[in-house]
């Protein structure tokens, strides 16, 4: 009869494949540490003990052993050493996992060599269900190239790719695989796949509404906005284009607006020629101002900028409106006559080019060379000859 | 040499415009002397451009404005026969000139030119302002030449045109005052709705006024009251034509000449003193020196029996040169003089 390889000394199961020295050293050992008289020693101690035992058992890949000892050490009064021991059979209860995991993912290995592809899955299936991260690593890589490469692989093993996509939320890959397990299998295999599908597809959806779909709306929003605003201002444009502008020459009807002829920040003489042309225009305004009795038709008054103040107020509520509000602006008044024109500065001379208009096209043309150092005077008297003949422009129009 | 409306120098331009500058502020303040300055403003405009057709225009209405319509007279018909763009106006301006000189042939003449006015002008400003130079005009050619020879019915004919010119006036006024659509050929400035309705209403006062001096007559039964109230009545428009154009020198003097009037009548010490303080704030200040305001206040002196100082009056009046005093001929002071001379308290 063959000897029990199994041999327990003092309640202590040892194995007899062990070598007899190890078996001494490890009896003597307990003989020491373990084995006392009962009464005479503290519990602490004892405690301490099993603790430092089940260290040595865990070292020598006898987990069973430490396991146990290590649950005799959580009985101790030392919180830390209670808490140092719970953690302790926490990473035997791991590391058996892990062995077994080990194990799952060999037999997956050989079964798989062996063509036994369902088995394979199952068993890579297990050792994903228990094992850390490498092991779970390795088995997931595995059953993902066992899928790959078997596209019939059973309902089960799809329902096990499928967990393990879902847990490393591979949604898409997740539901592809649960469409299958549902799809190839039957009865619980059917039932189960078909709540993952949902659980996959709630989350998805979460998702989705939480990030894909909002961008998306907002693009959508953006795009119809700038659509429907782009509509509305070419419609604007279109339709009210003929009647903005009819009204505008109407209220600009016996007006005048005068254009800068340059820079009006520049220093050179010249630059200001438009300012000149206001001054002078005012003056006439006053000789030919309505009194008890008229004369002649009063002086075409100057277009004012109020609109200017309304585009700055509306520039500070409503920035994107400014340019549609520009062009209304300036299509709703439009001056009957225009003075416009420039003036070139060198350092002996000034040349000016004026036109004056009526209703768009140009009823005189001033085209003048100065000396500089008489420009001042010059300036006025130019303004003067400009507003005289627009004056005489406005009296025979009004009669 | 055909005059140009507008000017090509911009010196003689401002010049002008500085003139008008002081003739607005002559409408506001009603001070002889801003007059003056305005009249050097335009000789200088007019030295720059001896062409300026406004310059000469505007010339003109300063010269009448101070008292001397005998230089605006020939100007303002010069211009006109250079066929102006705006020839109603300057005939207008003509006829209150002509008006100015206030003996019957220029009265006539003023009629004339107003009455052109009424029916040519397009301006509806201006056909009411020609029409108030006729109720004018009108009501003054009541005082007869020779005011011991009275023509009843000129006085009768004139009176009629003179109160019809006005009432129709200011029906008119109030016509076009109330339309809420105004065009611009019949939108009339508030400065002309005063100048109509002032002289609408002294046109009516002076009427009523002289139309006291002889009627009713005096056989007729309730003259002197039909007289009171008429003069009474003469001073309400007067008043009216006050508070349209305050401090007007001509108005003034008719506010005073209608007090002199009724004091014949009643409360004669009070009337006879605010008639002079009346004619005294025309010669010290609103027309300084005024030659007709002088006339009637000598008129007041004689009429309350002070008859030394209206001798002096008198006296003054007719040392002043013929051209410096347009408005009161030498018939009539001397007519007066001799009343006061004779001691006579006789009216008119």
């Amino acid at each position: 009869m063959r000897a029990d390889p199994i041999v327990t000394v003092g309640g202590m199961t040892m194995d007899r494949s062990m070598p007899p020295m190890c078996q001494a050293m490890l009896a003597l050992l307990f003989c020491v540490v373990v084995w006392q008289p009962v009464a005479a020693e503290p519990a602490q101690e004892t405690a301490t003990k099993q603790w430092q035992l089940g260290l040595l058992f865990e070292k020598v890949g006898r987990l069973d052993e430490a396991e146990a000892a290590y649950l005799k050490a959580t009985e101790s009064a030392d919180q830390q050493l209670r808490a140092e021991a719970m953690n302790a059979v926490a990473r035997i209860v791991q590391l058996r996992a892990d062995a077994a995991a080990s194990g799952s993912l060999e037999l997956g290995a050989l079964l798989e060599d062996a063509g036994r592809f369902e088995e394979a899955a199952a068993a890579y299936g297990k050792a994903l269900a228990h094992a850390r991260s490498e092991v779970r690593t390795k088995a997931l890589e595995r059953l993902k190239s066992l899928a790959a490469r078997r596209e019939g692989l059973g309902a089960g093993a799809q329902l096990l790719l499928g967990d393990a996509y879902r847990d490393d939320d591979q949604l898409t890959a997740a539901q592809s695989a649960y469409s299958k397990a549902y799809e190839g299998g039957d009865g619980s295999t059917r039932v189960s796949a078909l709540q993952q599908l949902r659980k996959v597809s709630q989350r998805r959806e979460g998702t989705l509404r939480k990030y894909v779909l909002p961008a998306w709306e907002n693009s959508l929003t953006a795009f119809f906005t700038a659509l429907v605003s782009g509509a509305v201002v070419t419609g604007a444009f279109l339709v009210g284009r003929r009647p903005i502008g009819w009204i505008g020459r109407r209220r600009g009807r016996h007006m005048l607006a005068i254009d800068a002829f340059g820079d009006p920040g520049h220093p050179l003489p010249g630059s200001r020629f438009a300012d000149t042309l206001i001054a002078v225009h005012g003056k006439m305004t006053l000789h030919f101002k309505s009194r008890t009795l008229r004369g002649t038709a009063a002086m075409p008054p100057l277009l004012n900028s109020q609109s200017a103040d309304v585009v700055e107020l509306l520039s500070a509520v409503t920035p994107s409106a400014v340019p549609l509000v520009n062009w209304f602006t300036r299509t709703a008044r439009q001056a009957e006559y225009r003075i416009s024109g420039l003036a070139e500065t060198s350092t002996t001379s000034v040349k000016v080019w004026v036109s004056l208009e009526r209703a768009g096209s140009p009823v005189a043309i001033w085209s003048k060379v100065y000396n500089i150092a008489n420009w001042f005077t010059d300036e006025q008297d130019l303004a003067y000859e400009i507003m005289i003949r627009l004056k005489e422009v406005a009296d025979a129009t009004s009669a | 040499m055909q005059l140009q409306l507008e000017s090509n120098s911009r010196e003689a331009f401002d010049f002008v415009t500085a003139a008008l500058t002081d003739l607005d502020r002559y409408r506001q303040l009603r001070e002889i002397s801003v007059l003056d300055s305005a009249k050097s403003s335009l000789a200088t405009a007019i030295s720059k451009d001896p062409l300026y057709f406004r310059a000469h225009y505007l010339d003109a209405i300063v010269d009448d404005l101070r008292g001397k319509p005998n230089l605006a007279v020939p100007t303002f018909q010069r211009l006109l026969s250079d066929s102006p763009p705006f020839a109603d106006e300057v005939r207008y301006n003509l006829g209150v000139a002509e008006y100015h000189h206030y003996f019957h042939e220029a009265l006539e003449r003023a009629l004339t030119h107003f009455a052109s006015v009424v029916q040519g002008a397009s301006d509806l400003s201006l056909r009411l302002l020609a029409e108030t130079g006729v109720a004018q005009a009108s009501a003054m050619h009541m005082i007869p030449k020779d005011p011991s020879d009275p023509n009843m019915a000129e006085i009768e004919r004139y009176f009629a045109d003179a109160t019809a010119a006005g009432a129709s006036v200011l029906r008119k006024l109030s016509s076009a005052r109330k339309r809420w659509w105004r065009s611009a050929d019949h939108s009339i400035s508030d400065t002309t709705v005063s100048e109509i309705k002032w002289a609408a209403e002294n046109a009516r006062g002076m009427a009523l006024m002289y139309y006291s001096d002889y009627l009713p007559l005096i056989s007729t039964s309730g003259w002197r009251e039909a007289r009171v109230t008429g003069l009474r009545e003469a001073l309400e428009a007067l008043q009216r034509a006050d508070t349209a154009s305050p401090s007007n020198w001509a108005n003034y003097c008719d506010r005073a000449s209608a007090r002199m009037r009724l004091a014949r009548y009643e409360s004669p010490d009070r009337l006879f003193d605010e008639a002079i303080v009346l004619l005294d704030t025309v010669i010290d200040r609103l027309r300084p020196g005024y030659a007709f305001a002088r006339y009637e206040k000598g008129r007041v002196f004689r009429l309350r029996g002070d008859f030394p100082r209206a001798i002096r009056e008198f006296e003054d009046i007719l040392s002043i040169p013929r051209d410096q005093r347009v408005d009161i001929g030498d018939r009539r002071l001397n007519i007066e003089l001799g009343r006061a001379r004779a001691g006579m308290n006789t009216f008119p």
